[in-house]
């Protein structure tokens, strides 16, 4: 080996190790005063190993990143991850985001976190008194500024999908391996019932995104898509049965919604062996009231109110905001992230019960929350699902989560009041056969919640008294509040989700950049939201005692599920989206 | 078996004396291999009358406590990987000169086609949930509960062939809400004084304690029953008495009380007896309410106290509810079809604890029966002195809060997070075992608790031992009664039990510790006089248990005055 052959590599070497001190040295800057607690017990460069995981993810494109030889929770910045930024909002006793998350149980639900007082008064451990979402604070502005519109724009419409799978098979990844092709083309991937054209039998279905950070507005957009296990899948012979497969994901539907009887997309009884509409007859069928089992290979498995089947998976993946042909703003093609996840143990609802009890009294003994390490499946969020992420690395390309970019995931999936078995999307979906497909915002309605009789979207804006959880979004200000401050209900009604929720071409570019800059820092453990500057209304220390609480009148009890029928365009009614859009 | 329970166990106070004399820590090792060689502690006494009563364990004839015998930890582990060499070879960190060897695992078992195991499919480190366990008299069995949610059952394990058989578990009808053959979440095993096996549902199932009449029978040949005489409730500890006529149990809710019932007969548990409460006399909060609600959290919880009857001698209930009526753990609040020993505990005004967990029976140096219990949620642990009549004395015996830790030792970091688990030795030391770390990176310890004068209120805790295994919590940490320098403790729900994310998984696992080659702490006089045993004239030691068994040991061995 001659100077000339090693040189390259010396000074490949020597820029890193520029970089990697420099960046020590900003990381350094940044924390050495920060609140998180840093464990460098035993580490090999002296620095928190929260830290030394940081400098991994900037100087390797590892698609499984190599985490130091410790304990993984001793890699983490912030032991609370699992309280997200938007939980640090100033409520100023009258503005309430709260209330989407924390509720107490309804009827037939399996979630009894019962967590509706944290709409009230904010409740956290010491350490989660501090709000370790140091990204919030950051001013990006002129970051931002030095991203052009076409360099970012380029940038969302790039794959970094594809090759995910590939990478971590090279890698010997043991966990799931993305098995959706085509998925960054959105829609292309499915067709026209929602199935995946590459025979994966994921299935995508639309939903109404979650209020607040789902929004496009607020900086992303995303898909999920469903899969059951092979037993719903097959005939007792086990060979594989569209028709039963749409039956029981028609089933799980309602068990999860608790409908009594569900619209589904077409399906051949005499194929699935059962008269699912109770006519008396086998024949095709678009409804089905026979919920109390499932069909097909899987009839005689557990089935309880509000709880999926063993062995369900989601996979959900948060996009930019791309731009189609013609300008529209729609999915990017580029991914922020893929998050999967896997219900490897079904729990009956008494199970499920005494796992929130335990949970409350970790938390009364005040432990920080602690999961089992599924490794390359992720965390168990102590509720029997499996949960892995993947997010943009250094270079763009999708890369496995660390165990902190996972913890963050644990606490919107497993305690907090109004998921349904943890899940959000699902049990918004546009009920029955009209809701399986890709999501198109476009003609969806602003369906109100259960219980209540004004769009959701709407009623959001009102408790919040703002565009999402930070109140800072003024666009949103801009376009449905009234000068008084008031929103502009009447203006709302006529307009769709899309309408509704997706930002301007501005502001999709700016929230865009602002995320790339985070991608560029790899410091998602400080916080993933999109701002450019810091939003005036989050608080960096709570005090428990002495912020401001909601009184009574701003506390609302609420029903993470939509009434699709108040809307014309389900159960009921032939209606198709369009048709009912065309009639409001 | 009751005799030689002691034998072993004061034999360490045989050693206790010669410290005072000023022997030198080899002649310890010397005369606990001699008394080893005589297999004094494995000497087994067949007393017709109380036949098994030794599962009554050395603890309720010993009397607490002494100093610690060891250099107490300064700090909790750290926790590592899953299938770590720690796990696989030490998952404890104890001070010097304890010793810990695997008896069995997961692994192990399943490798083995001759053994057999509880494993309930698909749920993951969950699926065994190894608990507390329980040895036999002659200390060459241990049975081991598994605190699965649905077929939960019981393992029993042969120290000597080092062999595991499943002898009991449930057909998982209670999935299906069936718990007519099916157990839910078996956390305490106890050998009885009868030579039976006591089994309690505690979160999952309906609050039944299942007693197995032949417990070293083959598996097929088991036979069991469910005992309606004792108060459905969410069960962990479970203690006899002294006398062996007394059942002590608590409910783990964060409104748990405590119970007993005195049985009809000693000897058929089936013939039921009466059930008590028990109630601070000054306790004036709201019974079904949370120990910390704002109706209790200022109530007076410790103090004089009384045991207040659930149910007349015959065992009838006194209460509108009944105490035996099976059904979920839930709050009586808001439910009517709640196990029956807690609405029922709540309508006599018994008083609510943080989340009782485990109990030892011991005696106090006033001689006095003492009950201790964890109070998980409190991160206290209480002792219950019997008095007079239904008379009772309820202290705070350690807590994190009231008492110091490795007085006159090193300081410890380490913190009593979760007391869940009791254990006690020969010598009636109490030790407290954590609900720890699970999925943190701070092991979960194991605390000796010093009441020297043995008043029920402890002068320190000391630092014991840490466990280093990833997602797991010790549980089951019991003394051979037949060989009281040994120990065991179970490594539950790690991280490696679950197969699909840890292939080749070691999986919860028993470990024996001995504490034979540790210096005992002096016998002091001015503390614990010596004590003449009344079956030999002028043989004296640290115990008042005047078991004649000890004092033919200490003959055969040489070693007495």
């Amino acid at each position: 080996m001659n100077f000339l052959s090693v040189y390259p590599r010396l000074l490949r070497w020597a820029l890193q190790a520029l970089l990697t001190l420099s960046l020590l040295s900003l990381i350094s800057c940044q924390q050495l005063n920060s609140p998180g607690v840093g464990d460098n017990s035993g580490s090999a460069t002296g620095q928190p190993f929260y830290q030394e995981v940081l400098t991994t993810l900037l100087t390797s494109d590892e698609v499984v990143p190599a985490m130091p030889p410790v304990h993984p929770v001793r890699t983490v910045y912030n032991r609370e991850a699992i309280i997200p930024p938007q939980c640090y909002t100033r409520t100023e006793g009258k503005h309430n985001p709260c209330y989407v998350c924390h509720q107490d149980q309804l009827p037939e639900r399996e979630n009894t976190m019962n967590d509706r007082d944290l709409q009230e008064a904010y409740s956290f451990s010491d350490l989660g008194m501090t709000n370790h979402w140091q990204n919030l604070f950051e001013d990006r502005s002129q970051r931002v500024a030095n991203i052009s519109d076409e360099e970012i724009m380029q940038w969302v419409d790039q794959d970094n999908y594809s090759r995910l799978a590939e990478r971590l098979r090279v890698s010997g990844y043991q966990g799931w391996i993305p098995d959706l092709a085509e998925l960054q083309e959105g829609t292309a991937a499915f067709d026209h019932e929602g199935f995946a054209k590459d025979g994966s039998l994921w299935v995508a279905f639309n939903y109404k995104p979650f209020p607040g950070t789902f929004w496009p507005t607020n900086g992303s957009t995303d898909d999920v898509m469903i899969r059951l296990s092979k037993p719903y899948r097959t005939a007792p012979n086990g060979e594989y049965s569209r028709d039963i497969y749409k039956a029981n994901l028609a089933i799980v539907e309602a068990n999860i919604k608790g409908l009594s009887s569900i619209d589904s997309l077409p399906i051949n009884e005499q194929r699935v062996g059962a008269d699912l509409d109770g006519d008396g007859k086998l024949s095709i069928t678009t409804h089905i009231t026979k919920m109390d089992d499932y069909v097909g290979a899987a009839a005689g498995y557990f089935i309880e109110p509000s709880i999926y089947p063993k062995d369900t998976e989601f996979l959900h993946t948060v996009r930019y905001l791309g731009f189609d042909e013609n300008g529209e703003i729609t999915g990017s093609r580029r991914m922020k992230e893929v998050r999967y996840m896997k219900k490897w143990q079904t729990y009956p609802r008494f199970v499920l019960a005494q796992l929130y009890l335990e949970e409350s009294y970790e938390k009364e003994l005040g432990q920080l929350p602690g999961f089992a390490n599924l490794h390359h499946y992720g965390l168990d969020n102590g509720m029997g699902w499996a949960i892995q992420g993947y997010i943009e690395g250094k270079s763009g390309e999708l890369r496995a989560n660390t165990y902190e970019e996972n913890l963050f995931c644990m606490g919107c999936h497993g305690s907090i009041g109004s998921t349904i078995d943890k899940t959000f999307s699902f049990g918004r979906k546009i009920d029955g056969g009209k809701g399986w497909g890709y999501i198109n915002l476009k003609g969806m309605p602003d369906a109100p919640n259960r219980g209540e009789s004004v769009g959701e979207i709407a009623t959001y804006l009102t408790r919040v008294g703002g565009g999402g959880e930070f109140r800072s979004n003024p666009e949103m200000v801009a376009r449905w509040f009234k000068p008084d401050g008031t929103v502009d209900v009447e203006k709302m009604r006529s307009k769709d989700v899309y309408q509704l929720t997706v930002p301007s071409r501005e502001r999709a570019l700016m929230l865009n950049k602002a995320y790339r800059v985070i991608v560029d820092d790899q410091d998602f453990i400080f916080g993933r939201d999109a701002t450019v500057t810091a939003p005036p209304n989050v608080y960096d220390k709570v005090d428990n005692e002495k912020s401001p609480t909601l009184p009574d009148v701003a506390q609302y009890n609420w029903d993470i599920r939509l009434d699709w029928q108040a809307t014309g365009i389900v159960v009921g009614t032939k209606l198709n989206l369009n048709e009912a859009m065309a009639k409001k | 078996m009751y005799p030689s329970s002691f034998v072993g166990g004061l034999s360490l106070l045989i050693v206790l004396k010669f410290s005072v004399v000023g022997w030198r820590q080899g002649v310890y090792r010397q005369i606990f291999a001699h008394i080893q060689g005589l297999e004094i502690f494995s000497m087994r006494f067949k007393v017709a009358s109380i036949a098994g009563g030794v599962a009554l364990a050395v603890s309720q004839l010993a009397q607490a406590g002494t100093a610690p015998f060891f250099n107490p930890l300064t700090q909790s582990s750290a926790v590592a990987t899953p299938n770590h060499i720690n796990e696989l070879n030490s998952p404890w960190q104890v001070p010097a000169g304890i010793s810990q060897v695997k008896l069995t695992s997961m692994s192990e078992i399943e490798a083995d086609i001759e053994q057999s195991v509880v494993r309930v499919p698909g749920l993951s480190r969950g699926a065994t949930m190894w608990d507390m366990v329980a040895f036999d008299d002659e200390g060459e069995n241990i049975f081991i509960p598994h605190e699965t949610f649905v077929g939960a059952g019981a393992t029993r394990y042969n120290i000597e062939e080092d062999k595991a058989v499943t002898i009991f578990a449930g057909d998982m009808g209670g999935l299906d809400g069936s718990w007519a053959e099916d157990w839910g979440a078996f956390d305490p095993a106890t050998y009885t004084p009868n030579g039976t096996v006591f089994l309690g549902e505690e979160w999952s199932g309906e609050g039944r304690i299942m007693e197995i009449l032949n417990p070293h029978d083959d598996p097929e040949d088991i036979k069991y029953r469910e005992l309606q005489t004792i108060a459905n409730v969410s069960h962990e500890g479970l203690r006899f008495s002294r006398n062996a006529k007394t059942l002590y149990y608590v409910d783990e809710w964060n409104s748990g009380s405590i119970y007993k019932i005195v049985f009809k007969d000693k000897y058929d548990y089936t013939k039921g007896g009466q059930t008590f409460v028990l109630k601070v006399k000054d306790y004036d909060g709201v019974p079904s309410d949370n120990w910390n609600d704002p109706s209790n959290a200022d109530a007076v919880r410790t103090g004089k106290a009384k045991w207040v009857p659930l149910t007349n001698k015959k065992g009838k209930p006194l209460t509108s509810v009944d105490p035996f009526m099976n059904g979920p753990t839930n709050d009586p609040r808001t439910n009517d079809d709640t196990r029956g020993g807690r609405p029922a505990a709540d309508e006599v005004g018994a008083t609510p604890y943080g989340r009782p967990e485990d109990m030892e029976v011991g005696v106090l140096a006033n001689g006095n029966e003492v009950i201790y219990f964890a109070a998980t949620s409190e991160k206290t642990i209480y002792s219950i002195e019997e008095r007079r009549g239904r008379n009772a004395y309820v202290r705070v015996f350690a807590s994190e809060d009231a008492t110091p830790k490795n007085v006159g030792f090193a300081p410890t970091t380490g913190v009593i997070n979760s007391p869940d688990n009791l254990a006690q030795d020969a010598l009636g030391n109490i030790y407290i075992i954590e609900d720890a770390p699970n999925g943190s990176d701070v092991g979960g310890d194991i605390w000796f608790v010093r009441d020297e004068n043995g008043d029920g209120e402890a002068e320190s805790v000391d630092h014991f031992m840490s466990i280093q295994v990833d997602g797991a919590e010790a549980t089951g940490m019991i003394f051979n009664p037949a060989k009281p320098t040994q120990f065991v403790v179970a490594v539950q729900h790690p991280d490696s039990t679950d197969l699909d994310a840890v292939p080749g998984g070691h999986g919860d696992a028993l470990w024996m510790f001995d504490l034979k080659d540790v210096v005992p702490p002096p016998c002091e006089k001015t503390v614990r006089p010596w004590h003449a045993a009344k079956y030999n004239r002028g043989i004296k030691t640290c115990s008042y248990t005047d078991d004649f068994n000890f004092v033919y040991a200490l003959k055969r061995a040489g070693l007495y005055y």
